[in-house]
């Protein structure tokens, strides 16, 4: 085990493949946050007026918000009047017409991150809605979805041709109150992306949005509204790097699902984003809210996330289960090392009869990192027969690492059954023994364990998605064991 | 929050009325106490640790110190003789000669109470009163140390090994209606010794009043302990307490507890592994009926290598109750080798009872295994369908494997009076169980 010191040490030298800056011309608002800035925002984007009071809403409650502090994680304080609150890149203004159109630059970058935008009809069955910053600069497949009555475009976009289904949706989930980083996403929100999938239709290819922080001090508010009709069904995936920076960027999206009778939506992401250099400095801060409404009967919600980026994150995707006999999913692997921290966790709100959740949480923590599990699984009255199973293991690599479980059970229904397991344990001496003594090298061995540990959650993703999560984590921890 | 501040005063002149009496010895610990009550304030619901409990009953008003014992029903003498053993009775926070049976204690075990000590204490009882107890983590736990008037002590010396218990038992009566008690108690078994004690606390049903104790429990290198909680109270008392358990090398500490009474209880149970090697038990049962609340936290603190820790807390909620456990294992940096495992089961009876469960691990260390699990349901159909083919009534299968469920926190304890015991207050609550007292 000699090699273990020397191998941490390397893990946490590995420098961030995905760091690159590209250059091209931004929109830019000065720093600074007032009403002035939402009316900007607004004004550009060309909003109709409930929308500017509901953000103006937004905002003067979150002026009276405090920042929250009971997350297991610590920070350089936010300064929010630092933060530039509009970057939209200046040839997208006039809205590229096709591909073809589309700023090179840019095109260049998604080249770097491997996302073949110029080859996205052969790309088996994947739509991307690219985002670029703040504003959606291409998007594929569209006509091929519309046939089947689909809308999957930017939010700002949907703002203007779908009013009275942002309306209805906007806010249903996640109020613009709701907590102090989506009140502030809710007032300042730019982009993002809309699904709505009508009744009984299946999508027919998995949705897919890549995300991408470009500009400097620039913090990305995006807001993705998913709504799935009566016998629908919609996988959607998210994926996100970001360049190499100095300075703490900002994230704080809002992403709410709708499920109605007997639809199921199916939400994956990939997070990569930049977390930091070998001492700790820079990093994204991602503080996103993610919460799912299985409104309807039999509807079912599901979230399945391998975070490996960013140097805090603050997350707890959720499910509210009001339908009866609904069903919400929560799967995650989380990888932290060097400096990183994570909070993450999950919310399972049980409101309707026979209504089952599942929370799978692997977490991976190595060098410096810090790295909480914080749950919520709450059974209402209402919640008649109501089951929830929850397991959450972590493994420690390094003596220099923290794991922690804040599992909180709330349950007010006596025929709802509760089960939460949790473990904290070390890649076993004797697992790397049985498989040396198989003749498999012992760097093979801690990925094949590693793998084993998190197979549980990859299962569950789709296929484009596993394969680049088992290679983000396989890259993420070469050589951390020797 | 002018009403907070000024009830804040109220128990600061409380404690400088008292300032004649009290003994040197202790005035710089209650000077310490009162003061870290002051600059803490009374908690509010905003505090992470006391979100589920509602202390306004407690905050709203004084309660005054009871001034003078009152007098013990015959009902609550009676209870007493529950356990065998050398025993020390406190009245209303006032140690009571007369209720307490301490002929013939065996060579190297001393109890008494601290108001004995009022000219000096021995070094014995200087040296570690308070001084493991955290007066900042909890301000009722300062409370009680700025205001405590009497309090047992009980001191096994080095490699003695005391058979019978030590029974020391905290009465609140009629004089506690609106006041409030707090009770002291320091135990210390030293190194190579073994000693048993049971601390019960019981008042009438109808008192309402305020409970405050803080019981302080260490094992010496190679000792072992086991030390019982009994807290009986009267359906409308508000008890809050802390409990303080140390353990040194290859000690083997338990903590059992019962928290079946008062309307509204909270205890926070601290526990340090100080040396390599030690064997902690945290074991707990919390029973409620009515519009009772309970609410158990737990800090099992690692500080060392190679300690084991092991916390079985279950509860049974009847009526529109409401329960709270919360745990934590922290493993310090340095704690390798640690086993620590935590379990907490819940089991609802009726429709309106709540449980919240928050089991929580903090690991600093990768050298660890660590595990929990929580439950929260309701009795197996399956089960009781198998006892009434059988020929078992509903009631009675119903009481049976409600006993089962409570049964892995009481069939380890090594004094089976104890659990016998409990385990007849569990059927006291049950309807059907008559067959199955210890008693029957």
């Amino acid at each position: 085990m000699a090699a273990t010191t020397e191998t941490i040490e390397e893990l946490n030298e590995q420098s961030y493949e995905a760091g690159f800056v590209t250059d091209i011309e931004q929109d830019t608002l000065p720093p600074g946050l007032d009403e002035d800035t939402i009316r900007f925002i607004s004004r550009k984007k060309g909003e109709p007026d409930w929308l500017l009071d509901w953000r103006l809403d937004a905002y003067r409650k979150w002026c009276e918000m405090a920042e929250p502090t009971w997350h297991n994680v610590t920070y350089r304080p936010v300064d929010y009047q630092s933060i530039s609150y509009f970057s939209a890149p200046k040839s997208a203004e006039d809205g590229p017409q096709s591909l073809d159109e589309v700023d090179p630059k840019i095109k260049e970058t998604y080249d770097k991150l491997g996302i073949p935008l110029h080859e996205q009809e052969q790309l088996a069955g994947v739509a991307v809605d690219a985002v670029f910053d703040s504003v959606s600069v291409a998007t594929s497949y569209k006509e091929k979805l519309a046939e089947q009555g689909i809308i999957f475009c930017a939010i700002s976009e949907a703002v203007q041709e779908y009013p009275e289904l942002v309306r209805e949706y906007l806010g249903s989930v996640v109020p613009n109150n709701d907590n102090f980083f989506a009140a502030l996403n809710s007032s300042v929100f730019t982009d993002g992306s809309f699904v709505y999938i009508p009744k009984g239709v299946r999508c027919p290819m998995e949705l897919s949005t890549y995300f991408r922080i470009n500009a400097a001090n620039t913090g990305q508010f995006e807001r993705t509204l998913i709504i799935a009709e009566d016998s629908s069904y919609v996988s959607y995936l998210e994926g996100c790097t970001a360049p190499m920076r100095d300075e703490n960027q900002l994230h704080a999206a809002v992403v709410e699902l709708v499920a109605l009778d007997n639809a199921q939506i199916k939400y994956s992401t990939v997070q990569n984003w930049y977390p930091g250099d070998e001492n700790g400095k820079g990093g994204v801060y991602n503080f996103v809210t993610k919460r799912g409404l299985c409104r309807g009967d039999n509807s079912k919600i599901s979230w399945t996330q391998v975070e490996t980026g960013s140097a805090v994150t603050w997350k707890y995707p959720s499910v509210v289960m009001r339908g009866d006999n609904s069903v919400g999913e929560f799967y995650s692997v989380a990888v932290t090392r060097g400096w990183q921290q994570a909070d993450t966790g999950t919310k399972m709100t049980h409101m309707g009869k026979n209504t089952k959740s599942t929370i799978v949480s692997k977490g991976i923590s190595a060098g410096n990192a810090q790295q909480s599990y914080r749950g919520l699984v709450r059974m209402t009255p209402g919640a008649e027969n109501a089951r929830n199973y929850s397991q959450c293991d972590s493994m420690l690599i390094g003596d220099t690492c923290g794991a922690h479980t804040f599992p909180y059970i709330d349950v007010q229904n006596p025929s709802a059954q509760l089960e939460h397991e949790a473990t904290t344990s070390k890649i076993g001496e004797d697992q790397i023994l049985y498989c040396t003594q198989r003749g498999i090298d012992p760097e093979d061995a801690v990925s094949l364990i590693v793998n084993g540990f998190c197979k549980e959650v990859f299962h569950t993703l789709p296929m484009e998605f596993a394969v680049e999560a088992q290679k983000l984590l396989e890259v993420t921890l070469e050589d951390s064991v020797g | 929050m002018a009403a907070i501040a000024e009830t804040r005063s109220d128990y600061r002149q409380e404690f400088e009325a008292d300032s004649a009496r009290r003994a040197g010895w202790l005035a710089p610990l209650q000077q310490r106490g009162i003061e870290a009550f002051e600059s803490q304030g009374f908690p509010t619901r905003r505090q992470e640790a006391w979100r589920k409990v509602d202390l306004t009953p407690i905050t709203q008003h004084h309660y005054p110190r009871v001034a003078e014992p009152g007098r013990v029903s015959s009902a609550l003498t009676d209870k007493l003789g529950a356990f065998p053993g050398h025993r020390v009775v406190f009245v209303d926070g006032i140690y009571a000669p007369e209720l307490s049976d301490l002929g013939s204690l065996p060579k190297g075990l001393t109890v008494g109470s601290l108001a004995e000590y009022a000219d000096g204490a021995p070094e014995r009882l200087t040296e570690v009163m308070g001084e493991r107890v955290d007066i900042d983590a909890q301000p009722f736990i300062a409370l009680n140390t700025g205001l405590f008037r009497d309090g047992a002590f009980v001191h096994v010396a080095r490699g003695a090994l005391v058979e019978q218990p030590v029974v020391i038992v905290h009465v609140a009566t009629e004089a506690a209606q609106g006041h409030a008690v707090y009770p002291r108690t320091v135990t210390h078994v030293e190194a190579g010794a073994e000693a048993r004690v049971i601390e019960q606390f019981v008042s009438p049903d109808e008192i309402e009043g305020l409970v405050v104790p803080v019981s302080e429990v260490h094992a010496g290198q190679d000792a072992i302990v086991d030390y019982h909680r009994l807290q009986e109270e009267g359906a409308a008392m508000r008890h809050i307490g802390g409990v303080h358990a140390s353990a040194e090398g290859n000690a083997g500490c338990r903590v059992y507890s019962l928290a079946s009474g008062a309307a509204l209880s909270r205890v926070d149970y601290y526990a340090d592994l100080e040396g390599e090697g030690v064997d902690l038990q945290l074991k707990g049962l919390y029973l409620t009926e009515g519009r009772q609340f309970s609410d158990q936290h737990t800090y099992v603190n690692h500080r060392v290598a190679h300690g084991t820790s092991s916390q079985v807390f279950r509860g049974i909620l009847q009526g529109r109750s409401e329960t709270t456990f919360d745990g934590l294992i922290r493993v310090f940096e340095g704690a390798e080798k640690t086993s620590a495992e935590q379990q907490n089961r819940n089991l609802l009876l009726d429709k309106m009872a709540l449980s919240h469960s928050n089991p929580r691990l903090e690991i600093f260390n990768n050298d660890v295994v660590c595990t929990h699990g929580s439950t929260v349901g309701e009795l197996d159909e399956t089960a009781l369908f198998y006892l009434r083919s059988r020929g078992v009534s509903q009631a009675e299968g119903k009481s049976l494997l409600t006993v089962a469920f409570a049964n892995e926190v009481l069939e380890n304890m090594r004094d089976e009076r104890v659990s016998n015991y409990i385990r007849d207050r569990i059927l006291d609550r049950l309807p059907g169980g008559e067959n199955m007292r210890s008693s029957a």
